[in-house]
């Protein structure tokens, strides 16, 4: 049983998990398009649509590995051609796994679409070589701040936010009710928690993992620091301070705890959602989509597990990774006009609330989010935690290449291997995002 | 092509080429279409080949070579600007300590890999060279991990030997081997080294095994027979007749597979990522990761050079090994 439980849930995983990995993303609309677009932008939909649109548009979305949510997508483009006589919608479907290789060769070779689904880390990246158009999303719909950010380079915005999603704190009710205790809310009491449910009961209090970069990144902003901090046009990285140090020692404690196997230096955020959904843990930092897995994976979970907001850190910080997708124009498109049309459309509440909401994750506006999990017990702390606490990771070309070179979780692995001290950790991380901003 | 002389068929020309010198010395104008036959005729007709190759590998090897000297990265993608930097990448691939690495794991992991593969592929060979019953059924059985895509067989392997689930753990702890309860394989690069080669090996050796068992049946039992009646016992025979005997095809199975292990990289994606800390990765592997995850074309083209080169000087090495064996021919 478990056994299957486990196969489920990793082919889920799997899919999931790479768009975990992948997906950063984040569209800054908001801030330029109502900085910048008054009125005459205002109602894109109906105005534009009367401006006789036609012509055919390819559109690259990324694979979601669940034919019902394919549908879904196939569903916005059939009812955007039904709209428009003499528009036509060619969606492909693009694993995320291949997703960057595909952009680059794309962009190298002028072979681009005309729309696309764009990871919110990656946004920067390729915004910054040109390859995006400029865009202005609708005004007077407030977007969630921390996926907002992600799509603004240097003032200008490159992608409209679609949906996203933050990780939070999910539990199970059962053993903390069996170890008696109540959730903690900062690190302190995570960590108190945890001594309890180890003593008190028989599963892990939480699974700490060297590849669920995730999960750890954001304790530096937890403890008050950040990645690296923008003056101007340069970039100071700031794991080597005293932030960074207290977010590498809470992990390093965590590990040293060892409620981990050896095995999780190299587990990544789908193990350890696997072993979540294989009762293996009390707690672990995971999304919507994380728990929608694993209830899917293992149902005698259901009533059995809450959530809660990401426990604060030293600075009283509780601020998560908001992580998702911006749809970006190619600036190479011959139909940007059409292509913008689309987004539009793809992005109003209903078309973003339904296609999230499939997927587990959450729209990109304030009041989507409200839409799909307000009021939900189980849910919609993640839609809180995303709203009101999380955040993008630095905003530049650069933050590709540290994804890239896995410089952070690597860093992690040595101190979990015990090669590495906290502060040398701190200052290999520093060294490798400094030479990747170059 | 134009030229084809007198409506003699290629074929034909060709067949005769053998016979024909003799008669073809005393008259001028013979020799001048003779020269036709034996020089350009052959050039013309492997031409639209070479154009093919040349397009099809020529140019990117030379683009990738020209790329190595370049700080090509994603904004050259789109302004097309790149500055020619010398050998800048080549001393950094082999004064980083990552990417060296990546180049000693490669021929290290490599040549491992060659050994267990041959030496695995023969066994299986004279194993089924043997006649007992059920040798088809085992033949076929033998070549399904050599059908199934790199991805998936690494997927399976991977659960295999996961730490907390894996069967391999379940099964050496149930032994009674408690040290293997949870044990980690890909924690340590040795250990993560040791299983990625055995699903490279597991992979490859069905299709040595294969040429060499059809080899093998081309040694006429007289020989073995007669081998018998001298009193030789069967591992001398092995290594006196049969082995000798498939030396030919032991040399093309050795590049092949030289050429196939030096260049690894799903198996190393899906099973260890490249972990822990980057130390299992390999070149093939790294100049992905510099190239397409890191953008850094140039020196991801540098390290697909590196690995280039090193496959060549491979290739040629076992080239004159093979020429050394072929004199008597």
């Amino acid at each position: 049983m478990s056994l299957a439980i486990r196969k489920t849930l990793s082919l889920l995983g799997g899919g999931a998990a790479l768009a975990l990995v992948l997906t950063a993303c984040g569209g800054d609309d908001n801030d330029d398009g109502d900085a910048t677009s008054p009125d005459e932008t205002t109602p894109p939909q109906e105005e534009e649509q009367q401006a006789e649109l036609s012509g055919e548009l390819t559109v690259w979305i990324m694979e979601p590995g669940n034919p019902d949510v394919q549908a879904t997508i196939d569903g916005f483009g059939a009812a955007f051609e039904q709209m428009h006589e003499g528009v036509t919608i060619n969606i492909d479907y693009v694993p995320w796994a291949n997703a960057h290789d595909q952009f680059t060769t794309g962009i190298a070779g002028g072979q681009v679409p005309d729309l696309a689904e764009m990871g919110n880390t990656w946004t920067p990246e390729f915004a910054e070589i040109g390859a995006f158009a400029p865009v202005q999303p609708p005004a007077g719909v407030e977007f969630v701040e921390g996926l907002a950010q992600s799509a603004t380079l240097d003032g200008t915005t490159y992608g409209y936010p679609w949906y996203a999603g933050a990780r939070a704190l999910i539990y199970r009710t059962d053993i903390f009710e069996e170890a008696g205790v109540d959730v903690p809310t900062t690190w302190d009491e995570l960590l108190e928690v945890g001594d309890t449910i180890a003593a008190e009961t028989d599963v892990a209090p939480i699974r700490p993992a060297g590849g669920y970069q995730h999960m750890f990144q954001p304790l530096i902003w937890n403890a008050g620091g950040d990645i690296a901090t923008q003056d101007g046009d340069s970039w100071t990285p700031g794991f080597d301070t005293e932030a960074g140090h207290e977010a590498l020692s809470f992990f390093e404690t965590l590990w040293k705890k060892g409620w981990s196997p050896e095995g999780a230096v190299q587990w990544n955020s789908v193990d350890v959602r696997d072993d979540f959904a294989n009762e293996g843990a009390a707690m672990m930092i995971g999304g919507g989509w994380d728990l929608r897995a694993i209830l899917g994976a293992n149902p005698e979970l259901e009533g059995r597990v809450g959530t809660a907001l990401m426990p604060a850190g030293p600075a009283g910080n509780q601020d998560v990774f908001a992580g998702g997708s911006n749809l970006v124009v190619f600036q190479e498109s011959q139909q940007q006009e059409l292509a913008m049309a689309f987004a539009e459309f793809m992005i109003e509440p209903e078309n973003a609330k339904e296609f999230a909401d499939q997927i587990g994750f959450l729209p990109g506006t304030v009041g989507g989010v409200e839409e799909t999990v307000g009021g939900d017990e189980l849910f919609g702390v993640f839609g809180d935690q995303f709203v009101n606490h999380s955040r993008a990771y630095p905003v530049a070309g650069w933050w590709g290449k540290v994804e890239g070179n896995a410089t952070i979780p690597t860093e992690l692995q040595r101190l979990m291997l015990g090669e590495v001290t906290v502060e040398e950790a701190a200052a290999n991380i520093d060294a490798g995002i400094a030479d990747a901003i170059g | 092509m134009s030229a084809t002389p007198s409506g003699r068929r290629p074929g034909t020309t060709t067949l005769a080429a053998g016979p024909s010198p003799a008669p073809a010395e005393p008259r001028p104008g013979r020799s001048y279409r003779q020269l036709f036959d034996s020089r350009l005729l052959p050039i013309l007709l492997v031409a639209p080949a070479i154009v093919v190759i040349g397009g099809l590998i020529g140019y990117p090897v030379i683009r990738t070579a020209w790329l190595s000297f370049t700080d090509a990265d994603l904004s050259s993608l789109v302004s097309g600007e790149m500055s020619f930097i010398g050998l800048d990448n080549y001393i950094e691939a082999l004064s980083d300590p990552t990417l060296r690495r990546a180049a000693i794991a490669t021929v290290a992991f490599g040549l491992a890999c060659v050994v267990g593969t041959m030496l695995v592929g023969i066994a299986v060979a004279l194993l089924l060279n043997r006649a007992f019953r059920g040798r088809t059924l085992l033949s076929v059985l033998v070549l399904l991990p050599w059908a199934i895509p790199n991805v998936a067989a690494s997927l399976v392997w991977r659960w295999i030997f996961h730490d907390q689930y894996g069967v391999l753990n379940w099964a050496l702890s149930s032994l009674g081997l408690s040290s293997f309860d949870g044990f980690a394989w890909f924690n340590n690069w040795f250990t993560a080294f040791v299983v990625i080669g055995v699903v490279v090996i597991w992979q490859s050796f069905p299709l040595v095994s294969l040429v060499l068992l059809a080899g093998l049946q081309t040694i006429s039992a007289d020989v073995m027979e007669a081998a018998k009646i001298d009193g030789t016992t069967a591992w001398q025979r092995t290594r006196l007749i049969v082995l000798p005997l498939l030396k030919p095809l032991l040399l093309v199975l050795i590049v092949i597979s030289t050429i196939w292990d030096f260049k690894i990289f799903d198996q190393i994606y899906i099973l260890s990522g490249g972990g822990p800390a980057r130390r299992t990765e390999v070149l093939a592997f790294t100049a992905y990761r510099e190239a397409f995850t890191q953008s850094e074309f140039g020196l991801g083209s540098a390290l697909a050079m590196i690995l280039f080169i090193i496959l060549i000087i491979v290739t040629i090495v076992y080239i004159r090994l093979i020429k050394d064996e072929e004199p008597t021919r």
